[in-house]
């Protein structure tokens, strides 16, 4: 028994897997903003029933010396062709439209529930774009889908 | 041997653990962010900061044992930059300047132009953290093109006092402690004197004040001696020597003298077997019981190593008293039920 229980260890430790990346990380600056998604998990990507829920997290501040308007009803992500809606929001007051002032940091939370049923993720694996407005200008992350995401 | 087994295997689960910890920078946030300097509106300690041509995000995240500011920087200028981590300066309350010295990991760093790396970089000591409202960060970025140094800067603001973010404990501990007898009373005397202690202990400390471990110690050489009776049984030439050992857990209480000097009790329930240790008495001679192990041990860190891991290892030398209570404990029919007590020294070493 006591052999098993040193045996342990190595088994745990020769099961577990290099996780896949699917979200590397990257700090950018687009249109006087400075862009990271450092709290993005590289790998793990939450299953409902209905499909994967996809949650992207940004952490944004305004280089500029003014105040600027946020609009991120406009964001979506790409998977293939398809141009799927994404729900960006101020992660703080929860806001959709808001106004940053000077130099503040900001939290962004972009996410959308995928559908399994409609099929048309289950052949391929895609890399994904997330897009989400900033300003004018779009800043763009990649994102992995496995084919098996989707089953 | 099995012991020796263990360790190494225990010991490749933390270099496996430890393994690309730079890169997976959303682990380290999610792990050891430091709550405490988190921002309401962010609820993060992120610092995105653009300045002499590079990008940076900052953060102080920080384990048991060291607080490090973590900082991933792009190179957005068309010539690589040297980030000198040595001469990156702290500034506690706009006062106390701290440095991150020369240790493991504090190496200077080129980042190409367009690329990004991450880097972490331990603060000297976490009680630098205590009671202050700021801390400002100042990250001299050199040029290699036009050979200029220019400085890049954050400044993070306590939301909220923590306790563990400003002191600095070790969560495991490992000891091997060697003694000798100091008294016995009851029927255990009737096993006669031993001459010898060795135990092995492994402690999970989880929070600085307590902690949970294992205990496995052996007792030697009880020997046969006339007035041993539990050895009458016995024909004359018979050598009688027996080995008492002591599997258990115990409960940890944690006593901070200093930043080097501890006091340690513990107290828990165990298992102890006795047995015969030598080969010219074949009979059946084996007992086991429940029992009860208290333990007082002062402790002394008296070196400090640093790992590549950015990690540091406490060497330790210790010295102390163990009692055992064997309540119920029989061998070849006989009570042995008693109390027995051990003086140790111990050396060990702690992360």
């Amino acid at each position: 028994m006591f052999k098993l229980l040193l045996l342990f260890p190595l088994l745990a430790g020769c099961s577990s897997q290099l996780p896949m990346v699917r979200s590397e990380y990257q700090l950018l600056r687009v249109n006087d903003f400075l862009i990271t998604n450092s709290y993005v998990h590289p790998s793990e990507l939450e299953e409902k029933s209905e499909g994967p829920f996809f949650k992207y997290p940004l952490m944004v501040k305004n280089l500029k010396k003014n105040s600027r308007h946020i609009d991120l009803s406009e964001s979506f992500l790409m998977i293939g062709l398809r141009k799927i809606p994404l729900h960006c929001h101020n992660s703080h007051s929860k806001k959709v439209k808001f106004s940053v002032a000077s130099e503040e940091t900001f939290s962004v939370m972009c996410q959308t529930q995928l559908n399994n049923a409609e099929g048309m993720f289950q052949v391929s694996d895609y890399k994904a774009l997330i897009d989400v407005p900033l300003e004018g200008e779009s800043v763009q992350y990649a994102y992995l889908f496995r084919v098996e995401d989707f089953q | 041997m099995r012991m020796f087994i263990f360790l190494i295997l225990f010991f490749s689960q933390f270099t496996w653990a430890n393994t690309g910890t730079d890169k997976n920078i959303y682990r380290e946030l999610k792990d050891f962010e430091l709550d405490g300097w988190k921002q309401v509106e962010t609820s993060s300690t992120i610092k995105l900061e653009s300045a002499c041509g590079v990008e940076a995000e900052l953060y102080l995240v920080g384990n048991h044992r060291h607080n490090r500011l973590l900082m991933g920087i792009t190179n957005g200028n068309q010539s690589p930059v040297i980030i000198r981590n040595s001469d990156i300066k702290f500034i506690f309350d706009g006062k106390k300047e701290r440095f991150p010295g020369y240790q493991f990991g504090n190496l200077d760093h080129r980042v190409l132009e367009g690329w990004w790396s991450i880097q972490q970089v331990n603060f000297p000591k976490k009680k630098d953290f205590k009671d202050v409202k700021e801390l400002e960060v100042i990250i001299p970025v050199y040029n290699e093109k036009d050979r200029s140094t220019c400085s890049l800067t954050a400044r993070f603001l306590k939301h909220k006092e923590i306790k563990s973010e400003s002191f600095s404990y070790s969560a495991i501990e490992f000891a091997i402690d060697v003694g000798g007898e100091l008294g016995q009373s009851g029927n255990f005397k009737k096993l006669g004197d031993p001459s010898g202690y060795v135990g092995f202990e492994m402690n999970f400390f989880i929070r600085p004040e307590w902690g949970l471990g294992m205990v496995y110690a052996s007792e030697h050489n009880f020997k046969n001696t006339p007035s041993s009776k539990i050895f009458n049984r016995f024909r004359r030439g018979d050598d009688y020597e027996a080995r008492v050992t002591y599997l258990g857990f115990q409960y940890l209480r944690r006593f901070y003298l200093s930043d080097n000097f501890t006091i340690q009790y513990a107290l828990g329930p165990g298992f102890q077997t006795i047995e015969n240790s030598t080969d010219t008495y074949n009979g059946d001679i084996e007992g086991s019981s429940l029992a009860l192990s208290q333990k007082l041990i002062f402790n002394w860190r008296y070196h400090q190593v640093y790992l590549p891991s950015r990690e540091t290892l406490d060497l330790i030398l210790g010295a102390g008293v163990i009692h055992h209570y064997t309540p119920g404990l029989k061998i070849a029919g006989v009570n042995l039920d008693g109390h027995r007590s051990n003086w140790i020294v111990r050396v060990g070493f702690q992360f």
